[in-house]
């Protein structure tokens, strides 16, 4: 068929049916737009941190890491400078820290030594701190991100002519200083997104109180020295540091980031499922006429071929536009709303802020629109099989082009309980894959929708024979019979954004709660903890001789506890490893327990050599209780026995619980990274901390916080880091909502001709304003309960997934609140939106019935 | 159903389109008798159908009064109007307007679920004047089932069901072949005088005037000829006014 052909019929199409396609293609475009902003959302994380972690390191290619808090002497780095093949060496030391500017406002940093070696890498950081001559300014210097959450911020690279006052809280010591200069994006590239302040190596050892001491060296080696410059650098470092590429700390990030990335690149899925629903559906909306068309142009004696073609065009230009769009979109979205990094991630790694758009996503969205377009436009195509009549479209029952035979039906409920059978087994048998099994019962939520949907009208059909005075009823529900695929479609569309929200938001909230049952074990073991802020998981030491005696002394504490904790890079991933004191009436949280016995595992912990996995961890590490654990410590590496399993308790990586006494052994350090303090009975909680905070002084940068303040910090860390899951099913369910009030509207707006003749039956407006959303009513309640009931098995499915694959805490209480929530929140929100047109639509002018 | 007059005096309805004012009933006055069928002639345009919804109480008159019996058509309420519409007033159309999918027999009973009978006793009704008019073997067809006249007869049996004491009807062999048309336009004859209710009918079907007891030809929205004795070539000739 001829180009200016298909664009005749096409410009025909969009003059008769403006508002059929406008609807399709606000389909694609929700659907193309929650896709890809996630899709961007999740590898912007990733990518942003590469982009700081490689300006940072510029051409170094490989690095000596320490692998504790204290970090490794720096006279190795005379060591490794004189290796052969080594090219250029530079230390560097960095330290979480937290910046407290004026005002009050604050931000976590990762506070970063360098010196002036670092300009030999050609990084941006050498480049404008080295070169540009800061090393030599007093104070530190800020990339323009952290800046700006200090309110310091200036939109151009400047020394600051008048300083800003910045406390700098680093390892239990608040230090003054001041901001030399901020770095914008033209000076610092992609490090001016990074949340770090740098300074120069030796203020930043004198800060920290790490003199002499550093955290990596960085190395770049000559051309085709790599190999033999990490040997020798390994012999060097005598399994006490490690030697690993200059940027493992991206692959590091991106096994972190792997779990949650799944599951929102899951729910993104059942996005764009949702989307083609309402593309689908607006397609049905016009489903008769183009199936007219279709019989009229083969009566014409068009080929089936150039059928196809005409449709596939027309689906390809409304697709092609419409994914733009939800391109477009969807880049505001990850801009403006999924923007934020993780919280929980920013101790252990260095995150950049930047959103970043790679072609790839932008191609695979416009071809994934165009294709779902297709699909979507396919229906009227059936037409075309061999042996059906011409005028398919004009003989069929109901309205034309709606009919659904019961055969057909049957047919998808078999199908929808073998995936729904699938799915089962899939939970049951192989966890890893658990989100797949959601997936299939999304699609099995659309093909029991027709099943569903008879039985609700089998079932209120059989209430109005015998209630008397439901006479309206009855009426909708004739009408509901006459369009079936329509009225199908529509529930289909409600009851995949139920199905997506429960699913969702229910995984979301049975994690919370299993993250708060964690909180709760693991900080009720004391009344305060001395803490440094912004230091959730408590890995950061607090470098203050005698701070533990200082507070046992306190009147009213019975007893201060010193906690250690530390992040170990090891079996590919950054591991939590825990060393709680061996006084603590736990060891291990209680509710986190996967396998072994609790007391059993906390005598073994207290005796030393044992050892306490993550369950995943374990797993992939094939080892469990009873068998041995290889851990590389900075004294070197040791193998302990496991003594039991848990939970990650919140750490995708995987966590490892071991005795303090052997913490203290292996790691070479007794500095506390928090402390427990238990008051004595009868003790005032407020006066007491009134009092520590007095013992430990005012400019140690410590926090004391309660159990209850500390665990509402930590759930509400967990709470930000969840924030995309909520978002997304929040904008599942506003986007499901519009779209679909958007189609009723207009399938109500199509029927006024109808409407009208039901007004000349003596039917008055505010019996057809009834009638309409009774009929809304119950195709919503079809669909929307198919979803709730289907999204429980879909929770199921995350929930498994998240506990047995990812090894997350996960308390499931299914059918909650939130089932009910997003039920009513579908239902009354399209019902209030559909009550304006069919307001307007039952008062149609009878006339219009008189008309043909 | 109580039997009563039609009576249109001076009924006046004009509407604006655009800049113009379109006359489309422009000063009638007429009846129509328990038992008697009126059948209204006319070309588009001249008003027919807005008289008939203006007898329907669908559309409030600009000028003039209608009464039905002893109401005052013109000066009810929205409500009043409704339960009219309800209990007097039945109605078919050209396009008969039933429910696609939904079998003679509930779309017949339609009517009367909206009144609030109940399903069964609106079922039984519905049946009874299937049967009247017919179609006893095709309750349970659809309107995709049946034949054109089946349907007009599915839209009659669904006008009387509530057993009206007015029936207007629009064009109602206009979808119909001449064999059909003449046993529709025969059947509410018939109809018409056996439930003693006014019947007014618009139509361009000429054999019409063999069953119509009156004929009234409007044009411009008046009425311009009135023919009480039937004729049996096409429409009647222009009368006195």
């Amino acid at each position: 068929m001829r180009l200016e052909a298909l664009l005749y019929f096409y410009g025909r199409r969009l003059r008769t049916q403006p508002v059929q396609e406008l609807l399709a293609g606000l389909g694609i475009a929700i659907g193309v737009a929650l896709t890809f902003a996630v899709l961007v959302a999740n590898s912007s994380v990733a990518g942003s941190a590469e982009q700081v972690a490689r300006s940072v390191v510029g051409t170094a290619d490989l690095q000596v890491a320490a692998r504790g808090a204290r970090g490794l002497d720096e006279q190795l780095l005379a060591g490794v400078r004189a290796t052969p093949g080594v090219v250029h060496a530079a230390p560097l030391l960095e330290q979480r820290a937290v910046l407290r500017g004026p005002g009050g406002r604050s931000t976590p940093v990762n506070l970063v030594g360098i010196d002036r070696e670092m300009a030999a890498f050609s990084g941006r950081l050498a480049g404008t701190f080295v070169a540009g001559g800061l090393l030599g300014v007093d104070g530190i210097v800020l990339p323009l991100a952290s800046a700006q959450v200090l309110g310091i911020g200036r939109d151009h690279d400047a020394i600051v002519r008048d300083p800003a006052r910045v406390d700098v809280e680093v390892a239990g010591r608040s230090v003054p200083t001041t901001v030399a200069a901020t770095l914008g994006r033209e000076a610092a590239g992609p490090l001016a997104e990074a949340l770090v302040a740098i300074v120069p190596l030796e203020r930043a050892q004198r800060m920290t109180g790490l003199e002499g001491r550093v955290s990596r060296v960085i190395v770049e080696t000559a051309p085709g020295r790599e190999e033999a410059v990490r040997e020798h650098l390994e012999s060097l470092a005598d399994d006490r540091f490690d030697v690993t590429a200059a940027d493992a700390e991206s692959a590091l990030l991106r096994q972190a980031l792997g779990p949650g990335d799944q599951a929102t690149s899951f729910f993104a899925a059942i996005s764009a499922l949702l989307g083609f629903l309402l593309a689908f559906n607006a397609m049905l909306l016009t489903s008769p006429e183009r199936r007219r068309l279709i019989a009229e142009l083969r009566m014409q004696g068009f080929r089936a071929r150039q059928l196809v073609v005409l449709v596939l065009f027309q689906a390809g230009v409304l697709g092609l536009v419409s994914s733009a769009v939800g391109v477009l979109g969807g880049s505001v979205l990850a801009r403006g709303v999924f923007d934020d990094s993780p919280d929980y991630l920013s101790p252990p790694f260095t995150l950049g802020t930047g959103t970043l758009v790679g072609p790839l996503p932008v191609i695979g969205a416009l071809v994934a629109g165009m294709l779902a377009c297709a699909l979507a436009s396919a229906p009227p195509l059936l037409d075309l099989r061999r042996g059906r009549a011409v005028d398919a479209a004009l003989r069929s029952p109901g309205v034309p082009g709606n009919a659904l035979t019961s055969r057909t039906r049957r047919r998808m409920l078999w199908t929808a309980l073998g995936l729904t059978a699938v799915a089962g087994a899939l939970l049951a048998f192989a966890p890893e894959i658990a989100l797949l099994a959601s997936g299939l019962l999304a699609i099995a939520t659309v093909l029991l929708i027709p099943s569903t949907f008879a039985a609700v009208l089998t079932a209120a059909e059989w209430v109005v024979e015998r209630a008397p005075g439901l006479g309206l009823v009855t009426v909708a529900l004739f009408a509901l019979r006459a369009t079936t695929l329509r009225s199908l479609a529509l529930a289909a569309t409600g009851g995949v954004a139920v199905f997506g929200s429960v699913t969702i938001g229910g995984a979301r909230d049975d994690l919370l709660r299993g993250i708060a049952n964690y909180a709760d074990d693991y900080v009720t073991t004391a009344d305060l903890w001395i803490v440094n802020p912004a230091d959730n998981q408590g890995t950061s030491e607090i470098r203050r001789p005698g701070i533990v005696e200082r507070v046992a002394a306190v009147d009213g504490v019975r007893e201060a506890r010193p906690f250690q904790g530390s992040f170990l890079d090891a079996h590919g991933r950054r591991l939590w490893v825990i060393a709680r004191p061996s006084e603590d009436p736990s060891l291990v949280p209680r509710s986190q327990l996967v396998d072994g016995d609790l007391e059993q595992t906390e005598r073994r912990l207290r005796d030393g050599g044992w050892v306490v996995l993550s369950d995943q961890l374990a797993e992939q590490t094939g080892t469990g209780p009873g068998g041995r654990f290889a851990l590389p410590t900075p004294s070197g590496g040791v193998s302990l026995r496991v003594a039991a399993t848990t939970t990650n308790l919140g750490w995708a990586p995987g966590t490892v619980i071991v005795g303090r006494d052997d913490f203290a052994r292996l790691w070479g350090s007794d500095a506390p990274t928090s402390v427990e303090v238990s008051l004595e009975p009868g003790a005032d909680l407020l006066d007491t901390r009134a009092a520590v905070e007095r013992a430990i002084g005012a400019d140690s940068g410590l926090q004391v916080l309660t159990a209850a303040e500390r665990i509402e910090i930590i759930n509400a860390s967990a709470r930000q880091g969840l924030d995309r899951l909520d978002q997304i099913a929040t904008l599942l369910l506003v986007a499901a909502v519009l779209a679909m009030a958007a189609a009723m509207s207009a399938a109500i707006w199509q029927r006024r001709v109808a409407i009208a003749a039901l007004r000349i039956q003596s039917f008055t407006p505010r019996q057809l304003w009834a009638l309409l959303l009774i009929e809304s009513g119950v195709v919503l309640a079809a669909g929307c309960l198919t979803g709730a009931v289907l999204g429980l098995l879909g929770q199921v499915g995350a929930d498994r997934y998240l506990r047995v694959a990812t090894g997350f805490p996960v308390s499931a209480v299914p059918a909650s609140w939130q089932t009910v929530e997003a039920f009513t929140i579908v239902v009354a929100a399209a019902l209030a939106v559909v009550a304006i047109p069919g307001w307007f639509a039952s008062r149609a002018d009878p006339s219009l019935g008189l008309q043909e | 159903m109580t039997a009563a007059r039609l009576e249109l005096r001076d009924a006046v309805k004009h509407y604006r389109s655009g800049d113009e004012v379109v006359r489309a009933v422009d000063g009638v006055s007429m009846t129509a008798d328990p038992g008697e069928m009126v059948a209204l002639y006319g070309p588009s345009g001249s008003g027919k159908s807005t008289l008939l919804l203006l007898a329907a109480g669908l559309l409030r008159p600009d000028a003039g009064t209608i009464r039905f019996g002893t109401r005052d058509v013109t000066a009810m309420s929205d409500a009043e109007a409704a339960d009219y519409q309800r209990r007097e007033v039945g109605f078919v159309s050209q396009s008969f307007h039933l429910l696609p999918g939904v079998p003679a027999v509930e779309n017949a009973a339609v009517k009367l679920i909206a009144d609030r009978v109940p399903l069964r006793a609106a079922r039984r009704a519905a049946t009874e004047w299937l049967e009247r008019v017919g179609l006893g073997g095709r309750l349970h067809h659809t309107p995709e089932q049946l034949s054109g006249g089946e349907r007009q007869r599915v839209a009659i049996a669904r006008a009387l069901a509530n057993g009206p004491s007015l029936l207007l009807t629009d064009e109602p062999t206009g979808s119909l072949d001449s064999a059909r048309g003449a046993e529709v336009l025969a059947l509410l004859a018939q109809l018409g005088h056996e439930q003693g209710a006014a019947v007014l009918m618009v139509t361009h079907d000429p054999r019409a005037a063999d069953v119509a007891d009156r004929v009234l030809t409007l044009r411009d929205g008046r009425v311009v000829t009135e023919t009480t004795a039937p004729t049996t070539a096409g429409p009647p000739a222009p009368a006195r006014r």
